[in-house]
């Protein structure tokens, strides 16, 4: 079977640069993790230093994800000899054992870091995920509220998380979806204005500007809606609608497919009562 | 945005004399094979538009590369409620075939490639009506 480096003419350095670039921005694209990181530590453990034990615990995990249980032990077993009695690696003893389903000893496992150290967030972490894995919704949600009153207090409410992460539209555009499933002209009107707030942090949300587009429809079109409150909402709505057939017309650069959507687009915003101007 | 996305794909159907004849759903948890509220309310939703719409769970523990046994169970509404359809009666037109094909893009990775609405969402030239994969689906036939 041909290695990576043959096969994509990449050098040792830059596998493990790419698994870098990969940890860094969190991706979880484990089977490219497993195919690069087996390849890197089989052949080049020695040269990688220091970053070998990231690099160890990085590919254990994708290894996990792909359910190579062979490629994972060895992994804990060179992290195990190097850091004896660490409790990041006792995690990751953890999860091999939930990926293994063996849910008792993984628990089990987890409880006693917290008995050595209360404070340890990611034994929390997975003790949550067992119970969600298990099906123990109920459990679940007590273990997180204990969870949220030991370390997050209420920042991990969007509320809180809104507040200290002002420009973060992410935050804004899924308080506005929270609002809008909720429902009621009250929270209609909340989440124009969170949409709105997404829309002005980033203008290339394309959720935001559908969401604002939705709200204001709604309230537009509801019989508890005084005549201005209409008027004004019909109006966002047919900027809103305008912008959406923008976005489409800027991504389709004329190719036959887009150009059927586009039309799908115009159609669907026709059909929702508000037209563009 | 799940209203967006019907509305959008339903008015894309018209335009291509399709119609969104079902659901399918495979639940996060793979002994999980019960459709939830959500499922049944979704599809609910599009046997309104059509009265023979299928309500399709997926068995995810029963995926393989040669699975010769269907992966899937259908749902069909009946006095408002969804009901499994009976395992001994076929699900699909071919299964064997159905599942050839599968593994064939399975091996090739087409999963890396295949855009659902959430991703069309993240960048709008990403294509929800895969082109790409309907044609190699097409050509393993």
């Amino acid at each position: 079977m041909a290695s990576v480096s043959d096969m994509y003419d990449v050098t040792w350095e830059e596998m493990r640069d790419k698994l870098r670039k990969w940890r860094d921005e969190n991706y979880r694209n484990s089977e490219q993790i497993v195919e690069v990181g087996e390849e890197l530590i089989q052949e080049h453990a020695s040269k990688l230093g220091d970053d070998v034990w990231i690099i160890y615990e990085q590919v254990m995990i994708a290894a996990l994800d792909c359910s190579r249980d062979d490629l994972a032990t060895t992994c804990l077993h060179e992290l195990q000899k190097q850091f004896q009695g660490s409790h990041r690696v006792k995690r990751l003893a953890g999860m091999r054992l939930e990926a293994l389903e063996r849910y008792d000893e993984a628990f089990k496992m987890y409880n006693d870091i917290l008995q050595d150290d209360s404070t340890n967030t990611a034994a929390r972490k997975r003790k949550i995920a067992i119970l969600k894995a298990q099906g123990k919704s109920t459990e679940a949600i007590r273990e997180l509220n204990e969870y949220l009153e030991h370390y997050a207090k209420a920042a991990f409410s969007l509320e809180e998380l809104m507040m200290t992460n002002p420009h973060n539209h992410l935050y804004c555009e899924q308080y506005a979806e929270v609002k809008y499933t909720q429902g009621g002209i009250e929270n209609l009107e909340l989440s124009r204005k969170y949409f709105a707030q997404a829309l002005k942090l980033n203008n290339r949300n394309m959720r935001a500007l559908f969401g604002l587009y939705m709200s204001a429809s709604h309230i537009g079109a509801s019989p508890k809606a005084s005549a201005k409150v209409k008027k004004d909402n019909v109006k966002y709505a047919a900027w809103a609608a305008s912008q959406i057939n923008r976005a489409y017309q800027l991504a389709g650069h004329g190719t036959k497919e887009t150009k059927c959507s586009l039309k799908a687009v115009e159609e669907m915003l026709e059909s929702m009562q508000i037209m563009p101007s | 945005m799940m209203e967006i996305s019907l509305t959008l794909i339903d008015t894309w159907c018209k335009e291509n004399k399709y119609v969104i004849a079902g659901y399918y759903q495979a639940n996060e948890r793979i002994k999980e094979t019960r459709p939830n509220q959500f499922a049944e309310k979704v599809a609910a939703r599009i046997a309104e538009n059509f009265s023979e719409a299928a309500l399709i769970m997926v068995d995810n523990s029963k995926i393989s590369m040669s699975c010769y046994d269907p992966a899937i169970s259908v749902f069909e509404h009946h006095d408002n409620k969804w009901k499994c359809r009976d395992a001994s009666i076929d699900c699909c037109e071919d299964w064997s075939e159905a599942q050839k094909i599968m593994s064939a893009l399975l091996e090739d990775r087409s999963y890396d490639s295949l855009i659902d609405f959430d991703n069309h969402l993240d960048d709008l030239r990403n294509d929800w009506t895969n082109p790409e994969i309907n044609k190699s689906i097409l050509h393993l036939c």
